[in-house]
């Protein structure tokens, strides 16, 4: 299943604009870095199950020609890619952010031909799934953990040592005490990764 | 800079394929298969390049109507999408690239246009970055782990539940001398191999 390693799920899926919209979303993504539109940033970290993602700008120039036998390319629309690589269904990927970031999405995505918005759900899902490209490989360096896994690991292996740093020279009775008060700081730390038993894909 | 995130860092490669359409089997074919027969997770030869986080490959064959009112748009070649997220600098992940899996870039990136080969690696650098497309927008959740780090502290996680286990029987003279022999256990463990968790 080309899509799917382990817990990770992949999307990509590209969509036209017409030039003149790239140039507003080029602004608006711009922006963003100065805190305009940056709630949804915050948003996509609270949501927590996506690893990386990225929106790229393909421009009607900017498919590369790499010889003077290769056809240049005549397009009427630039093109907006998105790949995304989270944790989930596909189903519960779109339904999440059809959800909480609706306008997110909608600003992302309002610069493609034949965008429906991202509410209702249903024509939303149908955008996406007919502009979707299907992964012929797909690797994970980590591939049975989700990112809070992934989060909740690196905090807990810095507490770990912090921990053996501050108990060493604790006698036993009083480290004993204090171990387990460190356990039970790190207990939401204790996630275990591994496959998911069922994954359904979107056209399932 | 809209590739890096931290210190992680979204390639874009979008490699025109070769065209020959007498030939048979045809080189997007030929992509194809090979990718589908790939091993997976540690298997993948993706595995051997330890900076890669997560990566894909797509075959882009056409773009999508819209329906009317839309244009119709039609590519006039077909593309090899990699998308690759992995630690650091582009220069260095590509020297891995070559160095680590060279058999297998040459079976992928053999049937795309003006591919040089690995062996010249400014060459090999330079086609790959003449094929690169600038990320726009690139989010990362935890942009500062490299691999190593993400590999390392999900194997102390797996380990620490198991002596957090064994440790609820134990006295506390037996808690404190085995916790610190489980201390120098995972300073002292090898990086899980990339794909293994």
């Amino acid at each position: 299943m080309a899509n799917l390693e382990g817990k990770v799920y992949a999307i990509t899926c590209m969509s036209p604009m017409k030039p003149w919209k790239t140039l507003i979303f080029k602004t608006v993504l711009f922006l963003k870095k100065f805190g305009l539109f940056g709630g949804s940033t915050v948003k996509l970290l609270r949501l927590s199950f996506i690893h990386f993602a990225r929106w790229v700008m393909i421009k009607r120039d900017d498919w590369p020609r790499l010889s003077s036998s290769q056809p240049r390319e005549e397009l009427s629309y630039d093109y907006m890619l998105f790949c995304s690589n989270f944790n989930g269904t596909w189903d519960q990927y779109i339904d999440a952010f059809s959800t909480v970031l609706p306008e997110g999405m909608n600003n992302m995505w309002r610069w493609s031909e034949g965008y429906p918005g991202s509410i209702p759900t249903t024509p939303f899902k149908e955008y996406i799934r007919k502009n979707m490209i299907d992964t012929d490989h797909y690797y994970s360096a980590y591939p049975g953990a989700a990112t809070n896994d992934i989060k909740q690991a690196i905090q807990l292996r810095d507490e770990l040592y912090k921990f053996a740093k501050s108990a060493k020279n604790l006698p036993p009775a009083e480290f004993k005490t204090a171990y387990e008060r460190f356990l039970v700081s790190v207990q939401g730390n204790l996630s275990t990764t591994g496959p998911i038993t069922h994954l359904a894909r979107c056209d399932d | 800079m809209g590739n890096m995130k931290g210190q992680a860092y979204g390639l874009t490669i979008l490699s025109p394929i070769k065209d020959e359409p007498k030939r048979q089997p045809s080189h997007i074919a030929e992509i194809r298969n090979y990718l589908a027969e790939l091993g997976t997770g540690a298997n993948s030869p993706l595995a051997n390049v330890p900076k890669t986080h997560i990566a894909r490959f797509a075959v882009i064959g056409d773009v999508y109507y819209q329906d009317h009112p839309s244009d119709e748009d039609h590519l006039k070649s077909q593309y090899l999408l990699w998308c690759a997220n992995f630690d650091g600098a582009l220069d260095d992940y590509l020297d891995q690239l070559a160095a680590n899996i060279p058999d297998e870039v040459e079976a992928i990136w053999k049937h795309c246009v003006a591919y040089p080969g690995t062996g010249d690696r400014a060459a090999f650098r330079q086609y790959m970055k003449d094929c690169q497309v600038k990320t726009t927008h690139f989010f990362a959740d935890y942009p500062d782990g490299t691999v190593q780090q993400v590999l390392r502290s999900l194997d102390v996680q797996r380990n620490f539940i198991d002596f957090a286990l064994r440790g609820q029987e134990m006295d506390a003279d037996q808690l404190k001398e085995h916790f610190y022999d489980f201390v120098d256990q995972i300073d002292a463990a090898e990086t899980p191999k990339p794909g293994s968790i």
